[in-house]
């Protein structure tokens, strides 16, 4: 009795230890993965990025002059930054959370799992990220970023975040080429939807996302024209190497930020900077069709009233208006009246004035990269082929400088085409159209008559409407108005800022972002003090990548 | 779970094995009460002349030896003694009378432990089914304000199938749940708020974050008519024995049990009639428009004056209508000296002030009880409820702001065009953004929720001895919810998408079970009670949502009517499972002295680590202490006016696990983008989390004066929640949007007391009164990881919300500010005349009231004829009146109709030289008329803060007149009638401008501090009602 009692007990005590954990061991969510493969981490890391680039490009967009707004003074056509942190700030929030964490397991488990290839992938990512973010905000969190139960962060100054950019690329590198382990094409391809695993596609990447960062620092003594136009020739070689996030557009989520399912442009249209550089104004000085670039009628949109000249159309260029910066315009509410006639369309297509419709994906709407279906480059040859012809300048190898300017035109023309393919009522630009261009006024023909005008207005041609990071760079380089020597005007002849913001405490145009306002500001007051981020006019404080 | 049942059988078959070896004259029998036929457990047994004496066990059972002709004594407090001469008998079962309502009542505490209530160490007031049966509310929580000292009670809104929250002695959890449990029958009931954020959103303006609909609370699912007594434990010892979640306090419900003898029918049924009340006044003068200039397609009141031969409409008063209700129950009870049982079928229907809302509901409970030996008792309880709640839209862009802004001069009624749709002021009805028209949004978008639940359980009661008794509870609440949001394609919530359908499944199951066994010896004087239990609590729940968008048919509600493109779907998931191992001391010395400890073990699945299991994770205790003493029993010398007096002391710390599953290790959604795949949380886990801990003290006494006519039961109490488990924003450079994390001290502490006085006691008339009161100061000690400041999106509405600061308390509220010189004066633009707006959240009201009070006054006239209300009194504690500065900001309000006047506002310029001793005055000179910013930019959420709200508002009056004896004797049918006549919420006598200050602008799946308490913004107020209630008795 007392020995099967003691049995008895035993053997509920086993099996309450059993049972237990099989009744608490409950704790992860049926619903969601803990840790997911990296064929399914991967995709979002890499898709999230046209909506980065996008949303702050809404923002940018107005510094740089793709587009001003239609409502008169808006703050970032007034160069006014994003107060208190709010509006601009989607560059901080995927860096860290979207991609970020997503990054952080891929190499954790891709180093466990010996997927090299997917490892040097998530670190270009977080180079190109990293580098983004910084080119926007300056000083940022990053030694002690994602450190567990870490609440507070210091920020990082940007010739540390411009180094530790260099160190990625390099680590990024030493993964990419290796080819031991499980490195696989087939098996990355499954999760990689930009280069469908190919290593050297993403080395590419990584080599464009050096040129660029070397090539920022262009102001500073220690700038080094070989090593960008080195590293611009291991990136992309040819439009086949572009890095485009693609859009497969069947609901709100999947498609094109700049698609007019999303309506982003409703209060942005083209502006008079844009629309000028391609109606002939600023290379001809007059908009005579023949004076007009192939590219105006596939980038830009043209308005129902081709003929009457106002303030939105001053010169007739076939009726591509634009919105002057803070001027606004007051948008006619009935269709057909005057005002609404004679307002800039919208970037999704001729003669669209409003948001065509909504939430309908399915039709094929819009040109160029303002389509729901149209892919949205991160980076690509053409842009390469800019930087390296601004340093082979810079150097003064004006025959190399040359060459890739003019590679930089055609190949864009050749993206255009691309981009237009499926678009609806948008012809093609012919190789005529295509070489009369090339050899036209409007594109430099020698050495000797090269200017950095010539590159930077080409190369703001070529990044417009995607690449306003490096088109902002690029301005914020030249100080919006720096002078070229050659022809003693402004290297963005014809931009201008007609009224800034009483926030810049001055005559002062725009440096950077101000850092989100959703958790720095509760959390990293202290840092953001120390900064000087709460000042008014912190947005015009000029970074340290353009500084000398 | 299955190891419990393991655990249980073998022991329940080793008190088998026990037996008895009596070798003189035993007599045994069961002692209930003859009211209700519940065991009264710790009856005092005695032997007259002789030192032989005992007490009877939880199920009433007592066991003594003693002679023929001996005078056995049965004395019980609360209850008259009964004598029994020994005969040859050797069985002799008791009905011992109640005496004293207050004093003797036997209540359950925790896991169906049934206590005197002299015994206690906390306070702990009880509430009769009746009182709360008799305002006839269809959410039972309601009827407990004023009823409960510390209890602070909010409907969401005042439509029907609204949810409602109550929180007892404060909110102790800046972002975690601060409800109490709600336990019926001696298991945990699921009243969790169907969480906005776990389903699908139907695209559009709609706002998902909880405030622009509402789900009822599912406490609410239970049939007012099934309750015989509710319960309310707040005190440390109680809570500490229900752990993680009992450090909110329960809410104890005993469900009627059948009564022996023939059966007893009853049927009672009532009527109600709603009047909406106390709507926001509007103005009627002036035209829609902007500075000054006429725009018929504005919806701001910034034009002109309203031409005098303009017809002007009285749309608010068309829109609502009287609001109808119906209930009828019926009951069956009886039973035998083997078995009861009770069986009630209620059905319920209202139909609210606002058209097409309603709330229906069938309930059906059947409770039974078998003895089917003398030591063993079998009691099960089964009950299934069907309800359906027809909603409207509430808060920003629903259907009250719109309407409140609907232009006087046009008729609201027609919001159809002539061909059939929607007619908006634009002219276009899918052009541009306006708010639907009320009577459109009311009929053309179609917002219900379904509700089916079902909960059982069975009990086991077994009395091996005279002194040991075990017994085991096993339970399931299960409820499924289907919800349907359909808002039409022409709706301004969903026009740009084509129309929206968003359609979700709630599955709940909840499994829980309770085995105890309790000890109960008397050694010399100590009579010591030992109770150890196991207790489990397993909960499964799963949403399945899905929605589409682009109708083909705009008014068919099927998600088969969607375009196959915007279909969606998603699952939530929320598992866990939690077991609790407790054993609880306690000894009485003498009468006069009761003393008890106890300690508690907790396991919860919310702690365990998704990956690596280990059980040190799960595994919290804590323990209590107590006692209490009985001044009228220790001193036998005190006044004769004295009856009884106590003095009790009790402390206990409870743990607390994170309130949501799967919060320690990282999750990944599906990612909604091109190529799939799966995303990071926004919410990210922390592998570090640790219980959360609450201290709690209280003391208090207990008094009862002059023949019991004046009784007080006072309480104080201080409590501390220590390592607060919230779910903050955090700096994004964490990796997350939000993380979990631990840290910050919380304290309330305050006083309650329940004053029961009789001042009349006369043969025709018995006037009773209870005071209600409570005070409550809560305290934000310390923050979490030195946060600067924490607040819960959800309660970011308009441009406030909540706010924790260190030193500040949970009830703060923040928004913007105008900027202001070193010396407090407003700094005024130079361009604009007007004040500076800061992005700068600071605290700006304390909706923390300084008391509440609840006066329930009851008169018993002429035995027949039985009145009563409860007044509610509520002093201090500040109201945001978002409704007004909505109403403000778009011309509408009342205090805009001085716009001619011009003014120039008090401040000083922002030329430089704000900040100097000698700072230029504000000279610019605004006509507000011409300037319609000054009603927009000129003016601050702060504004709208109203200070100090106080109420008194009459909860509810009855009169009952029972048909006397005389008049029922004529017939052999009916055994009892009553007519009963109530008003709900007749009047309330406020300082605030608004509607209702007892306002919630989210609903209360809300998280965390007070949610949207004391935030007002586009509800209304609960409507009056007038009641008529008749009850038969066959």
């Amino acid at each position: 009795m007392k020995f099967s009692k003691i049995v008895l007990s035993l053997l509920l005590i086993a099996l309450a230890a059993s049972s237990c954990k099989k009744y608490l061991d409950i704790n992860s969510d049926p619903s969601s993965p803990q840790i997911p493969s990296l064929a399914s981490l991967f995709p979002p890391i890499t898709a999230v990025m046209s909506r980065t680039m996008a949303f702050d490009g809404r923002f940018s967009g107005g510094y740089i002059q793709n587009w001003s707004n239609i409502a008169v003074n808006e703050t970032y056509d007034l160069h006014g930054g994003n107060a208190g942190g709010s509006g601009a700030n989607q560059a901080w929030r995927d860096f860290y959370q979207v991609q970020g964490t997503a990054i952080n397991l891929v190499v954790k488990q891709g180093i466990i799992e010996e997927q090299w290839d997917y490892v040097g992938a998530a670190i270009a990512l977080r180079a190109w990220g990293l580098q983004n973010a910084t080119d926007y905000f300056g000083e940022m969190p990053y030694y002690q970023a994602w450190e567990p139960n870490r609440v507070y962060f210091k920020y990082e100054t940007q010739d540390v975040l411009y180094k530790v950019v260099d160190s990625l690329c390099r680590s990024s590198l030493s993964y990419l080429n290796r080819s031991d382990g499980k490195v696989n094409q087939a098996v990355m391809g499954r999760g990689d939807l930009v280069y469908a695993g190919n290593r050297e596609k993403w080395k590419r990447f990584v080599y464009g996302i050096l040129a660029r960062n070397w090539h920022h620092l262009s102001n500073k003594s220690e700038y080094n024209a070989d090593s960008v136009m080195s590293y611009v020739d291991k990136s992309m070689q040819s439009n086949a190497d572009n890095f485009l996030i693609r859009h497969s557009a069947t609901r709100n989520d999947d498609t094109n930020p700049w698609g007019p399912a999303r309506d982003n442009f409703y209060v942005r249209r083209q502006s008079r900077f844009a629309v000028q550089l391609l109606d002939g104004t600023t290379f001809y000085g007059n908009t005579a069709a023949g004076s007009r670039d192939p590219r105006l009628g596939r980038m830009l949109s043209v308005s129902p009233d081709t003929s009457t000249l106002n303030t939105n159309m001053p010169t007739l260029n076939g009726g591509y208006r634009f919105m002057l910066p803070a001027s606004g315009y007051v948008v006619g509410t009935v269709v057909g009246s005057s005002a609404f006639r004679l307002t800039p369309a919208t970037l999704y297509g001729d003669s669209n004035i409003v948001n065509p419709n909504a939430s309908n994906f399915a039709i094929r709407q819009g040109k160029y990269l303002f389509q729901s279906n149209a892919t949205f480059p991160i980076m690509t040859f053409f842009e390469m082929q800019f930087i390296k012809a601004e340093a082979a300048f810079k150097k003064g190898d004006l025959t190399t400088a040359l060459v890739s300017y003019k590679n930089g035109i055609s190949a864009h023309i050749d993206f255009v085409n691309t981009n237009n393919a499926s678009a609806n009522g948008v012809t093609q630009i012919t190789a005529t159209e295509k070489s009369n261009y090339l050899a036209s006024k409007a594109v430099k023909q020698t050495d000797a008559t090269l200017t950095l005008t010539d590159i930077m207005l080409q190369k703001y041609i070529a990044d417009f409407g995607w690449n306003f990071t490096e088109s902002w760079s690029d301005m914020r380089r030249y100080h919006y108005f720096d002078i070229d020597p050659q022809t003693t005007q402004a290297v963005y002849k014809g931009y201008s800022i007609p009224i800034y913001s009483p926030n810049n405490l001055g005559p002062k145009p725009a440096y950077r972002f101000r850092p989100t306002n959703f958790s720095e500001f509760d959390w990293n007051l202290d840092e953001l003090k120390r900064i000087g981020a709460l000042n008014q006019d912190y947005h015009t404080y000029e970074m340290w990548f353009s500084q000398p | 779970m299955k190891f419990f049942k393991f655990l249980f059988y073998p022991l329940f078959l080793f008190t088998f094995t026990f037996s008895l070896s009596a070798q003189e004259k035993t007599i045994t029998g069961t002692i209930v009460s003859s009211d209700d036929n519940t065991p009264l457990q710790g009856v005092s047994v005695k032997v007259t002349g002789a030192k032989k004496g005992t007490q009877t066990n939880a199920a009433g059972y007592y066991s003594i030896m003693a002679n023929k002709n001996e005078v056995i004594q049965f004395s019980y407090i609360g209850y008259s003694t009964k004598s029994h001469k020994v005969g040859d008998e050797t069985t002799h079962n008791v009905k011992l009378d109640q005496t004293d309502n207050q004093l003797g009542a036997v209540i359950v505490t925790a896991y169906g432990i049934k206590q005197s209530k002299k015994d206690l160490n906390y306070q702990a007031i009880t509430i009769q089914g009746d009182e709360i049966v008799q305002t006839k509310r269809e959410n039972f929580i309601n009827s407990l304000a004023g009823r409960i000292p510390g209890a602070t009670i909010t409907a969401t809104t005042g439509m029907p199938g609204a949810s409602s929250s109550i929180v007892l002695r404060g909110p102790t959890s800046i972002d975690g749940n601060n409800q109490p449990i709600f336990v019926v029958d001696g298991l945990i009931i699921d009243n969790s708020t169907f969480e906005m954020q776990d389903r699908l959103p139907a695209t559009g303006g709609l706002n998902m974050a909880n405030r622009s609909n509402d789900f009822g609370n599912r406490a609410m699912d239970i049939n007012p008519e099934d309750i015989e007594t509710l319960t309310v434990l707040k005190g440390p010892e109680a809570t500490a024995l229900y752990g993680s979640d009992g450090a909110n306090g329960a809410i104890i419900i005993t469900t009627k049990k059948g009564k022996k003898g023939t059966a007893n029918v009853s049927y009672n049924t009532s009527f109600r009639w709603e009047k909406v009340y106390r709507l926001p006044e509007i103005q009627t003068i002036y035209d829609q428009g902007a500075f000054g200039i006429n725009n018929p397609i504005a919806r701001t009141f910034f034009g002109q004056k309203i031409p005098a031969s303009s017809q002007v409409f009285d749309n608010i008063n068309n829109f609502f209508r009287i609001g109808k209700s119906q209930q009828h129950n019926l009951s069956v009870d009886g039973g035998s000296d083997i078995g009861t049982y009770r069986f009630t079928a209620g059905y319920n229907k209202q139909e609210g002030v606002v058209p097409n809302t309603g709330f229906q509901r069938y309930n059906f409970r059947l409770n039974t009880s078998f003895k089917i030996s003398p030591k063993l008792n079998i009691t099960n309880s089964l009950a299934y409820i069907n309800s359906r709640t027809d909603k409207a839209s509430k808060g920003t862009g629903g259907f009250l702001l719109s309407m409140l802004t609907w232009p006087v001069d046009d008729d609201m009624k027609n919001y159809l065009d002539a061909t059939g749709n929607r007619r908006a002021l634009r002219g276009d009805p899918l052009g541009g953004a306006e708010d639907d028209n009320p009577f459109w949004d009311v009929n053309k978008n179609i917002n219900y929720d379904v509700n089916d639940r079902f909960t059982g359980n069975v009990s086991i009661s077994y009395d091996p001895t005279k002194w040991l008794n075990f017994s085991a509870i096993h339970g399931v609440d299960f409820y499924t919810t289907k919800g349907t949001w359909f808002l039409h394609p022409q709706s301004n919530f969903a026009r740009n998408v084509g129309g929206s359908l968003s359609q979700w499944n709630e599955n709940q199951r909840l499994i829980n079970g309770v085995y105890r066994g309790s000890a109960r010896k008397k050694i010399g004087k100590l009579n010591n009670t030992i109770i150890a239990a196991f207790t489990f609590d397993s909960r499964k729940y799963e949403i399945n949502s899905i929605k589409g968008e682009r109708f083909f048919d705009p008014t068919f509600v099927s998600i088969n009517n969607t375009d196959p493109l915007t279909v969606a779907s998603i699952t939530t998931n929320a598992n866990w499972s939690r077991a609790g191992a407790f054993v609880n001391y306690s000894t009485n010395y003498d009468s006069w002295l009761n003393l008890s400890a106890s300690y508690r073990m907790d396991f919860s699945s919310r702690l365990v680590d998704p990956v690596l299991f280990k059980m040190a994770d799960a595994t919290y205790g804590y323990w209590s202490v107590g006692g209490n003493i009985i001044i009228t029993d220790l001193i036998k010398t005190l006044p004769a006016a004295i009856q009884f007096a106590k003095a009790r002391i009790n402390y206990a710390t409870t743990g607390r696990d994170p309130s949501a599953p799967y919060v320690k290790g990282n999750r990944f959604s599906a990612s909604t983008f091109t190529g799939g795949g799966f995303t990071p949380f926004v919410t990210q886990g922390n592998p570090n989390l640790q219980p959360e801990l609450s201290k709690q003290f209280e003391t208090g006494i207990e008094l009862k004066f002059f023949k019991n006519r004046l009784g007080l039961d006072f309480a104080y109490y201080d409590n501390q929640t220590k390592d607060q488990l919230i779910n903050p924003r955090i700096s994004y450079a964490s990796g997350a949007i939000l993380q979990w994390i631990n840290g910050g001290t919380v304290q309330n502490k305050g006083f309650e007391f329940q004053l029961t006085g009789t001042p009349v006691k006369s043969k025709n008339l018995i006037w009773d009164i209870t005071v209600n009161f409570g005070r409550n100061r809560n305290e934000i000690i310390s923050m979490p990881a030195g946060l600067p400041q924490f607040y819960n999106s959800d309660t970011w509405i308009a441009n406030i919300r909540n706010i924790a600061v260190q030193g500040g308390n949970i009830f703060q509220l923040a928004s913007n500010r105008f900027q202001r010189n070193f010396n407090g004066d407003l700094v005024i633009s130079q361009t604009s005349g007007l004040p500076i707006q800061v992005a700068d959240y600071t605290v700006v009201a304390d909706r923390q009231p300084d008391f509440n009070i609840g006066l329930i006054n009851s008169f018993s006239i002429m035995k027949n004829i039985n009145l009563s209300f409860n007044l509610d009194f509520r002093r201090g504690g500040d109201v945001y009146n978002g409704t007004e500065e909505f109403l403000y900001n778009r011309g509408m309000s009342v205090k805009t109709l001085d716009r001619e006047t011009p003014r120039v506002i008090k401040g000083v310029l922002n030329d430089g030289l704000q900040n100097t001793s000698n700072p230029t005055p504000n000279n610019i000179l605004i006509t507000p008329f011409f300037r319609s910013d000054y009603y927009t930019a000129g003016t601050i959420a702060e504004d709208f803060i109203e200070k100090d709200v106080h109420w008194i508002r009459m909860r509810d009056i009855s009169l009952t007149y029972n048909f006397p004896a005389s008049f029922i004797k004529r017939q052999r049918v009916i055994k009892g009638a009553a007519l009963t006549f109530t008003g709900t919420d007749l009047f309330i006598i406020t300082n605030y401008s608004g509607a209702d200050p007892s306002a919630n602008a989210n609903n209360t799946s809300t998280r965390g501090g007070m949610g949207g308490v004391g935030m007002d913004l586009g509800n209304i107020a609960t409507p009056r009602g007038l009641i008529f209630a008749f009850r038969l008795q066959f």
